[in-house]
């Protein structure tokens, strides 16, 4: 298990090493100078000469990469040409605001997928049934944009109980700051006992984790519905009714699982997905989070911005990738990891 | 040996199941009548097809697909009910009364968990054991179905046992709730030769410990000769004739039972499997009318195309024909 975890990893470096090649040069082919952005509307000639020179522009592609690789390699992701700053302190200012976000969205979406799928399948065929489906099918073909619009409209517009946009409450944030820490609002002020911040935190996160939510939580529960009932058809399954098991210990204890291991892939997978949908969630919501600053990096064509969210993504994937093979092998004693 | 003077432990009564399929009902199951003594192991005969499954099934309660429905009859164990049972009171029946051998133990056990979990649950279950205690009777119950080293069995996954464990396993299941009828759904077939031969002497060594009455469905008629008191006979969904085993072997009443028989040498001697004989199996698409055997019957008559026989009794035996055939008769020679 851990030679293979291991062999995994060394892979996804080896993917991510590629990745940056293609990601440089596709970065590098646009037409834009970054000299000339990184000294402005207003520079001379010579002035963009020389940015050139400090920046490294002047050299090969090929020296231009090579020295990018070793910058990397020893945690440098370069400075951005738009903040000015290493990109490197942007992603891990940014960093932790997409990744709350992320983290409540999924694990909304699966606490309402898993359950969904669950009872449709046990209730089959019963208004409880006809509900899930419709709510699951509702949820995966909504557009993403659309949810966040109506949302906003119903709970802040309409209701007036949840707040528009924002991670928090600019006034909170003031009254009540909150001393440096993980960087993640939800436990940094849970952790020094910050209610009001903690309060208005978590209010700001829902619009923005249940638009996250929708599609993946809609994916979940058609998974797990369609996946339990091949289970349920099971002589395995038969044989607990055989043998007076009751409805809810064969699906909860038993089928769920034997449910779960098949559709893990897909759930992982649709979460990867929905990891592309912050960058648009973030948007409508305000939020200061990668989304944002990847956004802007590629309008400015701030090319190490672009490189160091890219790797970031991409090494979160293969990161759930691998998370999921181990998964699906303690779930499965039947998988093998080699 | 079961004596039909005492009261049945199963009666099966005017069981209609029919299919629910796009081209209409399919007809399964028609059976007039079975009856099963306690202590009593009555063999179930049939070729593939003829509804054996589908009467285990339903003395469970468990219909094999939401397609699946009961139009009428009665399933009386111990005098009740259990197609009018509910889902708690079968819960309470199922693998305690009445327990199941599946055919294929590599199907039948959950592949995610080992192989010690079913078992376990069912003895907290169905005999009210603490965790500690289950255990100990598992290990017992284990020795008890030969396995060797049953503590480390317990743990083991069932893609790690061979086919031969997984049916011991099986049965270590089946006989731990302590059940009065076993339903034995061709137990064996699933299994290699060798291990078949095993299977079957355990089954008949547990049957005469404890005395537990047995529906043992099977194709193969050396092991129904060798482990059943009464044999039934099953065609297009009905029982056909029922008879002691010995005197079903020597002079089978019913032109199929007869036929059937008769085929048996013809085929492979060595594994005895029931062969297919002359015509067609029934279209089960039409609600049978007269007899279901009568379209491949050498003895038909109109009546027997019109009119529908029931199991009528002659003495120890059961024959559901109009024409039955006599000790010596030779009436069907000619097709057999
Ligand atoms: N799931 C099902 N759907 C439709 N028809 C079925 C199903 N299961 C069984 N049948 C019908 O019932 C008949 C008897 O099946 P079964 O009891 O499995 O036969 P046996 O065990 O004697 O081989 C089959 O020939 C088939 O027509
Ligand atoms: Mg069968």
């Amino acid at each position: 298990m851990w030679a293979y975890t291991l062999r995994r990893i060394a892979l996804g470096i080896v993917v991510l090493l590629g990745l940056t090649l293609v990601t440089f040069l596709i970065a590098r082919v646009v037409p834009s100078d970054p000299a000339a952005r990184w000294m402005g509307p207003r520079a001379t000639a010579e002035q963009i000469g020389a940015a050139r020179v400090k920046l490294g522009l002047d050299k090969p592609l090929y020296v231009q990469y090579l020295r990018y690789m070793a910058d990397m390699a020893r945690g440098d992701l370069g400075t951005s040409i738009r903040t000015h700053q290493p990109v490197r302190k942007d992603l891990a200012a940014m960093l932790p605001a997409t990744v709350e976000l992320v983290v409540v969205g999924m694990v909304l979406a699966v606490l309402v997928g898993i359950p969904l799928g669950v009872l449709s399948a046990m209730f089959r065929d019963s208004p409880m049934d006809h509900l899930g489906r419709v709510v699951s099918v509702t949820s995966v073909s909504l557009p993403t944009f659309w949810l966040a619009m109506i949302l906003q409209l119903v709970f802040f517009k309409s209701l007036g109980i949840l707040p528009l946009a924002d991670r928090v409450d600019s006034i909170i944030k003031l009254t009540y700051p909150l001393r440096p820490g993980t960087g993640f609002y939800l436990l940094d002020s849970l952790l020094q006992g910050n209610w009001p911040f903690f309060h208005s935190t978590l209010a700001h996160l829902m619009l923005p984790a249940v638009t996250l939510a929708a599609y993946p939580a809609g994916l979940v529960a058609r998974m797990i519905r369609s996946s339990m009932l091949e289970v349920y058809q099971e002589d395995y399954i038969r044989l607990g009714r055989a043998f007076g098991f009751s409805e809810s210990l064969i699906t909860f204890r038993y089928a769920l699982r034997n449910a779960l291991a098949p559709a893990l892939t897909v759930i992982a997978l649709t979460f990867a997905y929905s990891l592309g949908s912050t960058f648009l969630v973030e948007a409508v919501f305000n939020w200061p989070g990668m989304g944002k600053y990847a956004a802007d990096a590629v309008t400015t064509a701030d090319y190490p911005a672009i490189m160091g969210v890219t790797i970031f993504i991409a090494a979160l994937y293969v990161a759930l990738n691998i998370l999921v093979d181990i998964a699906q092998a303690v779930l499965d004693p039947r998988v093998q990891l080699s | 040996m079961a004596e039909p003077q005492r009261l049945p432990l199963l009666e099966i009564r005017n069981l209609s199941l029919e299919f629910a399929t796009p081209l209409g009902p399919v007809y399964a199951l028609n059976l007039g009548g079975l009856d099963l003594y306690p202590g009593e192991v009555l063999g179930l005969v049939g070729e593939s097809g003829s509804g054996k499954s589908l009467t285990a099934s339903t003395v469970l309660g468990l219909l094999p697909s939401r397609r699946a429905r009961v139009t009428s009859g009665q399933v009386l164990f111990d005098g009740r009910d259990l197609l009018r049972a509910t889902p708690a009171e079968l819960q309470h029946i199922r693998g305690r009364d009445i327990s199941m051998i599946f055919q294929d133990p590599m199907a039948a056990l959950n592949p995610v968990f080992p192989v010690g979990e079913p078992l376990l649950r069912i003895l907290r279950l169905h005999r009210g054991l603490r965790p500690a205690e289950a255990r100990h009777e598992a290990l017992r119950i284990l020795d008890e179905v030969q396995i060797p080293d049953p503590a480390a069995i317990l743990r083991r996954y069932p893609h790690e046992l061979s086919g031969g464990q997984r049916q011991r396993i099986m049965i270590a299941m089946a006989i731990a709730g302590g059940p009065r009828l076993l339903v034995a759904d061709e137990p064996t077939t699933a299994l290699d030769v060798t291990v078949q031969e095993q299977v079957i002497r355990l089954l008949q060594a547990l049957q005469r410990a404890h005395g537990t009455a047995v529906l043992f469905i099977t194709h193969n008629m050396g092991v129904v000769a060798r482990l059943a008191d009464r044999v039934a006979v099953m065609y297009g969904g009905d029982v056909v004739e029922v008879a002691p085993v010995a005197e079903l072997f020597s002079a089978p009443r019913h032109p199929y039972s007869r036929l059937l028989l008769d085929a048996i040498p013809r085929v492979s001697a060595r594994r005895e499997r029931l062969p297919a004989i002359g015509g067609e199996v029934p279209d089960l698409r039409r609600r049978p009318v007269g007899c279901a055997f009568a379209p491949r019957c050498p003895l038909v008559t109109a009546r027997c195309l019109s009119e529908r026989p029931s199991l009528s009794a002659a003495g120890a035996r059961q024959v559901a024909c109009f024409h039955p055939l006599a000790a010596g008769d030779s009436r069907t020679e000619a097709l057999a």
